[in-house]
């Protein structure tokens, strides 16, 4: 890759001139114009998302500010979260529980319930490792473990004050998917960096019904699916692993309404500062019932030099998203028009879309089956489909493992490629 | 909605005409649904919902009945804490809400799909504790001498003596909507 981690002493913005003047402007007329979009979609739609686990509309938990710290979900758990993933997302081993409403037991809490903690401080750790298989054209190319996540967090909270922050480490061979939370700059392939995927404080207001908060932030936008390298978080570069960006954000629950919207200032654990895409991202969602809802999200960036195609690029994503739960069976669906706007190529359009249904079988096994497609935002891009066959036991509280096979045929402008990968993964929550 | 509903159907009635209120009678409900709905921080929405309404009208005044025992909102333990520690069923097994039949509006037309609605003053009872309320109703008259009811009432749980629910950390508001949706015949 071309870009790298600076060391923190140089991890500020530099750049002040008059000609980032005049981008800054160009930039903030496309992003007013696709706040306007936005609103106006959000209106025609009447539309409302998810967390990582957005299947949880299973349960009538449409919003997700209730279980994680996050307002948009994902992330650290809250002391209710924590009995929630005990009572409604793991097996449970006796029908009186799961019949009768036995209570949340103390290996719900935090490190097992082994540390006793203050009401207003919540703490979390997260070991996710993996074992992945790739072949391309049915030859195996690739395969090795991937040292997913190994992160600890914290969440303080004094009165209307909040605080929340993450802290891991990464080592070389996963550095694609964590290089941009690196807080450190260890360039060998064998190396540890410490990562920071969240840091943000804000303040609540409205009895808890809006929430303002700045730091580095997952983007609101689309559906907090916990595939990450699902089409439509990588390609709208809104996944929980590593996009995140450091800005404003403000967030909101009335009635049946619920949405985030974000300034991004850009990823500061990015560097040099040309790498960043700063702009504005937010999503609505609409609660049609308490198990069905349905909103529109909107981004728009600006970077001097975007990390994948090396150009000064406007870069838009606008779409669509939807739950909708019926007894076991949840569907999860997102479509999202894809732009990309470059002073050499011009603008470009793309699309991708995820329709996933997610089938608990018995509480705590869930068989998934996910369809995406993508058409990139690219001169001469052709469409590529993928399909995802998945299973996952949330076998005791906090602890799940997780098998995905994912085909994807990839047409690119003289060939198409057909990859298979096979992903085997266990993952515990302290 | 259903408690509302019943209320709608009971006004519906007794609009009908002095007379034939006089000479008719509310009871029975089919195709019943109750929801309570309560809301909590960050957009928490708790539905309770059960089928269990009947209606009764005795001297002018329509009875709504809701049995609470198999009131369900989704999570077995959210169930047996809603049962147990804020209703407690077993000393308070029903809702009622008791309407004067003469409060009520019914559709002026015997013509089937024919409509009413109104608010009508009410009594609510719950958790032993007996409450004015306004309903909020319409009515539609079905085959026969019946009525489809719908009807909607907020209840502050705190005035009915009911603890407000709190767990973990998430504290629900104590406003309470209820409605309630029926089929009830004028015999």
């Amino acid at each position: 890759m071309s870009f790298f981690i600076a060391p923190p002493r140089t991890r500020r913005l530099v750049r002040r001139d008059i000609i980032r003047s005049a981008r800054v402007a160009s930039c903030a007329r496309s992003l007013a114009l696709a706040l306007a979009f936005a609103v106006a979609a959000v209106g025609l739609l009447m539309s409302r998302e998810a967390s990582a686990y957005p299947s949880m509309i299973r349960h009538g938990y449409t919003t997700c500010s209730v279980c994680h710290v996050d307002p948009s979900g994902a992330g650290l758990l809250t002391a209710y979260g924590r009995a929630q993933s005990e009572l409604l997302l793991s097996t449970r081993y006796s029908k009186r529980a799961e019949s009768e409403g036995e209570e949340a037991s103390p290996r719900s809490e935090a490190f097992f319930g082994v540390l006793p903690l203050p009401e207003w401080l919540l703490v979390g750790g997260w070991l996710r490792e993996g074992y992945l298989w790739n072949t391309s054209d049915g030859k195996l190319v690739d395969k090795r473990f991937l040292q997913m996540r190994a992160d600890l967090g914290a969440h303080v909270s004094v009165g209307r004050f909040r605080a929340n922050g993450t802290l891991g480490v990464a080592n070389g061979a996963s550095a694609a998917l964590a290089q941009q939370a690196w807080v450190t700059s260890n360039a060998d392939k064998e190396g540890l960096n410490l990562v920071s995927r969240e840091h943000w404080a804000g303040a609540e207001f409205a009895d808890g019904a809006v929430f303002v908060r700045a730091g580095r932030m997952n983007l609101p936008f689309g559906l907090r699916n916990i595939e990450h390298f699902s089409w439509v978080r990588s390609e709208t570069r809104t996944d929980t692993n590593q996009a995140q960006s450091h800005g404003l954000a403000a967030s909101f629950a009335f009635g049946q309404w619920r949405g985030e919207a974000m300034a991004l200032a850009g990823n500061l654990q990015l560097n040099p500062d040309r790498y960043r895409e700063r702009g504005v991202s937010a999503f609505a969602e609409y609660a049609v019932s308490s198990s069905v809802a349905v909103g529109a999200s909107s981004l728009v960036t600006y970077a001097e030099t975007d990390i994948a195609s090396k150009r000064e690029t406007y870069r838009h994503a606008h779409g669509l998203f939807a739950r909708a739960a019926a007894k076991r069976l949840v569907l999860l669906a997102e479509a999202d028009l894809l732009g990309a706007s470059t002073k050499q190529v011009g603008s470009e359009v793309g699309a991708t879309a995820f329709v996933q249904a997610d089938i608990e079988v018995v509480q705590g096994v869930h068989a998934m089956a996910t369809f995406e497609a993508l058409q990139r935002a690219e001169r001469d891009a052709k469409g590529s489909v993928g399909g995802w066959l998945s299973a996952a036991w949330f076998i005791y509280p906090h602890i799940d493992v997780r098998g995905d096979v994912v085909a994807r045929s990839v047409l690119a402008a003289t060939n198409s490629v057909t990859t298979t990968t096979y992903l085997l993964q266990l993952h515990g929550y302290l | 909605m259903k408690i509302g509903r019943m209320w709608g159907a009971l006004a519906v009635v007794a609009s009908v005409s002095g007379s034939a209120v006089a000479a008719a009678a509310l009871s029975g409900a089919t195709n019943s649904a109750v929801t309570f709905t309560a809301t909590g921080p960050g957009g928490l929405k708790i539905e309770g919902k059960t089928p269990e309404l009947s209606v009764d009208e005795k001297d002018g005044r329509v009875t709504i009945a809701v049995a609470l025992a198999n009131l369900d909102t989704g999570i077995a333990l959210r169930n047996k804490h809603m049962r147990d520690k804020y209703l407690e069923v077993a000393k308070f097994p029903r809702a009622e809400l008791v309407i004067a039949r003469s409060d009520l509006k019914l559709p002026t037309e015997a013509s089937p799909g024919a409509q009413a609605q109104g608010t009508a003053p009410a009594s609510m009872t719950m958790h032993g504790t007996t409450k004015p309320v306004t309903v909020t109703f319409s009515v539609k008259r079905a085959a026969g001498t019946s009525f489809e009811v719908e009807g909607t009432t907020k209840v502050d749980m705190k005035e009915f003596g009911i603890d407000v629910p709190s767990y973990l950390g998430v504290t629900v508001k104590p406003g309470v909507d209820i409605a309630a949706r029926f089929t009830v015949a004028d015999r």
